[in-house]
């Protein structure tokens, strides 16, 4: 069974068709990248991955565990009889109602999917650490007791947290910049950063939008070798991308949209060699790799 | 007087705490009854403001309508004490259940508003709260005129009359929310908040449940002050629906803002510039509104990030280098 699969999806803004039938599985421990001109729907399908939008149709399963599904009408839910006891402490009617329901992105990382950002989004004027403290939040869960008396549990909690921050910090080679505010970081480690707090939440699926933009030769190779790593520390990577030579350069397997539909996929040389592909980037693209 | 400031700076904020302790302890005893007063309404204040920081402060949510759960706080003691013959701090814990209620059960809809429709939202709160007392809700709530002959605590059998000690047993409920409120802070639940202040959208991404965490924010808040309604009402034992004016909460507001959001410090400078100055110069108090208009504007120009901000706030709003602040201290 592939870690992510992805039946029939499409969605539409109003009149416009962004994301059209399109199905793709993800293979544990690959890196798969999704390209396509501009336009063509690959952050549309980033965003339902990760439970910003819902499918107009079609679903999505992770671990065989359906995520995203077009969320039920005002008459569905009515009609629904789980709907109307949900807030009921009964387990097997909550169970029923969790399985049709939309989940919210929050619920999407904690089931393992982690995301960045293709506009980079860090809290800027926290510091470098305490960015990356965000990730262990949803695997932790001191309240408010927990705040005020501090117990034994919360305290090795907190420390817990901290470890868990500086070992990803590590791990993207940033711990020198541990008490920096994030918005004082250089470009490309502020992308590094953000890789550093998605990994932070100990995700099984890693979907990166665009991680190399504006990134120079060199800083984009880094890039490439940090990314090999993480797939070798197990986690699988979906990776959208401009930059072919990134993509043509780590992805095993590459899906090509176009217009919102799915026109080719494959490995890079097979891809590359595909005339609707050629097509789809009038030849440019093609020549520069 | 550079060398003195210097040294000031590099004393253990340990000894500060101390001494404005034992400031707070000693200050009223050379003094009458009615700034005694004074001071028990700068605490009562400096409690709701405290209160009103975790909402506005933390996690950045804009909210006009806190004195309305002030008003519930208050009425819920002053109708237990009156109907059931509660004692007055036994009904506390009560204050702070109803108020929370509320908290909860008006902010649970319309959490997805943001900033500004928020905040409208909220103005309306109150004022529904403020109408319903004045109508006199399933006929208890005593209309206008409000309810009267509320019992004052009872403890150790001194003279609750006086206003010393009340100013001591606010102390003493301002020592605890002071505890409780910086503990939050830094917490993992204060983390949450800051998270969703900064970026809302990436703290959801990562894997923080925001609507949660606002909602606690909200029920924390409205309890709190909830608890200090019913303070009030147990010192001045009249209570009437002008506790949820909307002109309540814009103080309550104003104290957090001008103070600067998010810092327990600030909250006290920000009430001794709303409640404390005013209430000592009692000519200039027809005044009031003209000085708190001009303190706004004077303040949102000069320094935005109010009097004594947390560090955070201050980066949020000036975005200014590590290096060149003010105060190098690690604490907020």
């Amino acid at each position: 069974m592939a870690l992510l699969e992805i039946y029939d999806l499409t969605k539409q803004f109003g009149g416009l068709t962004a994301v059209n039938h399109v199905d793709f599985a993800i293979n544990q421990g690959e890196i798969l990248g999704l390209i396509g001109p501009n336009g063509a729907g690959k952050t549309t399908i980033f965003n339902m991955i990760t439970g910003v939008y819902s499918p107009t149709e079609g679903e999505i399963y992770f671990r065989g565990e359906r995520i995203a599904s077009p969320p039920l009408t005002w008459r569905e839910r009515l009609s629904t009889p789980s709907w109307w006891m949900s807030w009921l402490p009964l387990a097997p009617l909550r169970e029923k109602w969790e399985r049709v329901r939309t989940l919210q992105p929050h619920e999407i990382t904690e089931r393992g999917i982690a995301r960045t950002f293709q506009t980079i989004r860090l809290f800027n004027n926290l510091t470098v650490l305490e960015n990356v403290m965000a990730g262990p939040h949803c695997r932790t869960q001191a309240g408010v007791l927990g705040a005020i008396f501090r117990p034994p549990a919360q305290r090795a909690e907190e420390a817990h947290i901290v470890d868990e921050a500086e070992r990803y910090l590590e791990f993207m080679q940033l711990s020198t910049y541990r008490d920096e505010l994030a918005c004082n970081l250089p470009y490309g480690h502020q992308r590094r950063l953000e890789i550093a707090r998605a990994l932070a939440t100990q995700p099984s699926l890693l979907v990166l939008d665009e991680p190399a933009a504006g990134l120079n030769e060199q800083e984009s190779l880094g890039l490439m070798a940090l990314i090999r790593k993480i797939r070798d520390s197990g986690i699988t990577v979906l990776l959208i991308e401009h930059d072919m030579k990134v993509v043509m350069g780590i992805c095993e397997r590459i899906v090509v949209l176009d217009y919102g539909a799915k026109i080719a996929a494959g490995t890079p040389d097979k891809v590359q060699a595909n005339p609707r592909v050629i097509e789809a980037y009038l030849g440019e693209e093609e020549e520069e790799v | 007087m550079e060398k003195l400031l210097m040294r000031l700076r590099q004393m253990n904020p340990l000894w500060w705490q101390i001494g404005l302790i034992a400031l707070a302890i000693l200050l009223p005893l050379p003094l009458g009854n009615y700034y005694r007063s004074v001071l028990w309404r700068t605490g009562l204040y400096v409690m709701l403001g405290l209160s009103l920081n975790i909402v506005v402060g933390y996690a950045g949510l804009f909210q006009l309508g806190h004195a309305a759960f002030y008003a519930l706080g208050a009425y819920t003691a002053a109708l237990l004490n009156l109907y059931l013959d509660v004692p007055l701090l036994l009904t506390l814990p009560a204050s702070i259940i109803v108020a929370a209620l509320c908290g909860y059960l008006i902010t649970r809809p319309i959490l997805h508003l943001r900033g500004d429709y928020l905040c409208i939202v909220t103005i309306a709160f109150g004022e529904v709260v403020r109408l319903v007392l004045v109508n006199n809700l399933f006929g208890i709530t005593g209309g206008a005129n409000g309810l009267s002959g509320i019992d004052r605590p009872v403890l150790f059998g001194l003279d609750w009359r006086q206003p010393i000690y009340h100013y001591y047993l606010m102390l003493v409920f301002l020592g605890v929310t002071i505890f409780i409120v910086q503990r939050l802070e830094h917490s993992r639940l204060g983390r949450a908040w800051m998270y969703v202040r900064e970026d809302e959208v990436a703290a959801e991404a990562m894997g923080v449940d925001t609507t949660r965490v606002k909602l606690l924010a909200f029920v924390l808040g409205s309890g709190w002050a909830g608890l200090a309604g019913a303070l009030y009402a147990g010192k001045i034992t009249v209570i009437s629906p002008d506790m949820s004016k909307f002109m309540e909460s814009v103080i309550m507001f104003c104290i957090v803002v001008l103070g600067g959001a998010g810092s327990i410090p600030g909250v006290l400078v920000g009430t001794l510039g709303m409640i404390t100055l005013p209430e000592l110069f009692r000519p200039l108090k027809d005044w009031r509104d003209a000085w708190l208009g001009f303190a706004m504007v004077t303040m949102m120009i000069l320094r935005p990030e109010g009097l004594w901000p947390s560090r955070r706030v201050q980066l949020e709003m000036h975005g200014v280098q590590e290096e060149s602040l003010p105060t190098p201290t690690k604490e907020d």
